[in-house]
């Protein structure tokens, strides 16, 4: 049995903890993510409307988009800017909605309601990362990571808006993400379409450094399943 | 704060639908459109981490964007080799705190 064998082996999710194996791989997560969140906050607490901006870290629920969204609103750039920002940051969601869509077909739609509302980088790449015995085990998976985040990063926004400040200060913090974020791209570039999509994004993302986020996004994520879909189509 | 208001609203509910049609749709669906939607969330996953490490900022060091590399190179080796994601960001951040004292100190 190789390495990755044994790896995928011992991550299979068993039918009994589903929820609390989601919780316990989400755990490590909020501590990476915890920097980012103070982030946020203190970009809420600067807002002119710190309630509006703080209720909307469970609507807009990604912090990049958030992040975005109140920059442009402190620049004066008007509505429909913020607003095209945040859509074209969060865009990315599309992707990852559909990508799950197979897993939730029997589900009910409270269910798949309760799933869209948790829907993030950081859920969608475990879900998508985790192999499980059944749907249902993968949805209890998800919902016991998606939970977890749901209160933990509302949590980190908050602490963000007292003391967020700080993480200026600490430029290390900031590539807390970045590090997260690879760990679990990293699992799905183990396949030759997945390593063709991650290369095609790269490059992609390096020529487009100067662009504005949400579109550079939108075309590493159009030329990476491009790659995927002509290696794929190679190897078959 | 009207402005503010209405911008986040409309963000908040775009946001929203993203997430949600999909999945309510998950039916209609077809797998190998499901299987195209995660290659471009490989993608994207893979574009963000880029877009971080480049955009780094350090005022204290000098190349701070090649030691912000090196440092999540680093920590993603440890990913690859199978460590749990607290060692990487261990290992990525220590990378990171020793390079740039050792680079301030050369430097000051």
């Amino acid at each position: 049995m190789s390495r990755t064998d044994a790896v995928a082996t011992r991550d299979v999710v068993t039918s009994g903890g589903e929820l609390a194996a989601g919780m316990r791989a989400m755990a490590p997560m909020i501590v990476a993510y915890a920097p980012f969140g103070l982030l946020v906050g203190a970009a809420v607490a600067a807002s002119d409307s710190p309630m509006a901006a703080w209720l909307s870290t469970w609507t807009i629920y990604g912090g990049a988009a958030h992040l975005a969204v109140l920059d442009v609103l402190q620049r004066d750039a008007g509505v429909v800017g913020a607003v095209l920002v945040g859509l074209l940051i969060n865009a990315r969601m599309i992707a990852y909605s559909v990508s799950l869509a197979p897993h939730w077909r029997d589900a009910t739609t409270r269910s798949r309601v309760a799933a869209a509302a948790m829907l993030t980088d950081a859920t969608w790449a475990m879900a998508h990362n985790t192999p499980a015995e059944t749907p249902r085990a993968r949805r209890h998976f998800y919902f016991g990571a998606g939970l977890m985040l749901w209160f933990g990063w509302p949590l980190l926004v908050s602490l963000g808006v007292v003391v967020g400040g700080w993480v200026h200060g600490a430029p290390v913090a900031t590539l807390l993400p970045s590090l997260t974020l690879g760990t679990l791209a990293i699992r799905q570039l183990q396949n030759r379409p997945g390593l063709a999509a991650g290369v095609a994004a790269t490059a992609v993302a390096v020529a487009t450094i100067h662009l504005d986020s949400g579109l550079a996004l939108g075309l590493a994520a159009c030329a990476g399943a491009g790659a995927a879909v002509l290696v794929n189509r190679r190897t078959a | 704060m009207t402005t503010t208001l209405v911008a986040l609203l409309l963000v908040g509910a775009g946001s929203l639908a993203y997430r949600l049609l999909p999945l309510l749709g998950a039916a209609r669906v077809p797998d190998q459109v499901s299987r195209v939607a995660g290659w471009a969330g490989v993608s994207v996953l893979a574009a963000v981490v880029v877009r971080g490490v480049l955009n780094h900022r350090d005022d204290s060091i000098p190349w701070a964007v090649p030691v912000a590399l090196v440092s999540v190179a680093v920590g993603l080796y440890c990913a690859v080799r199978g460590r749990p994601p607290l060692v990487v960001l261990a290992v990525g951040a220590g990378t990171y705190l020793v390079a740039s004292t050792t680079l301030a100190a050369s430097v000051g």
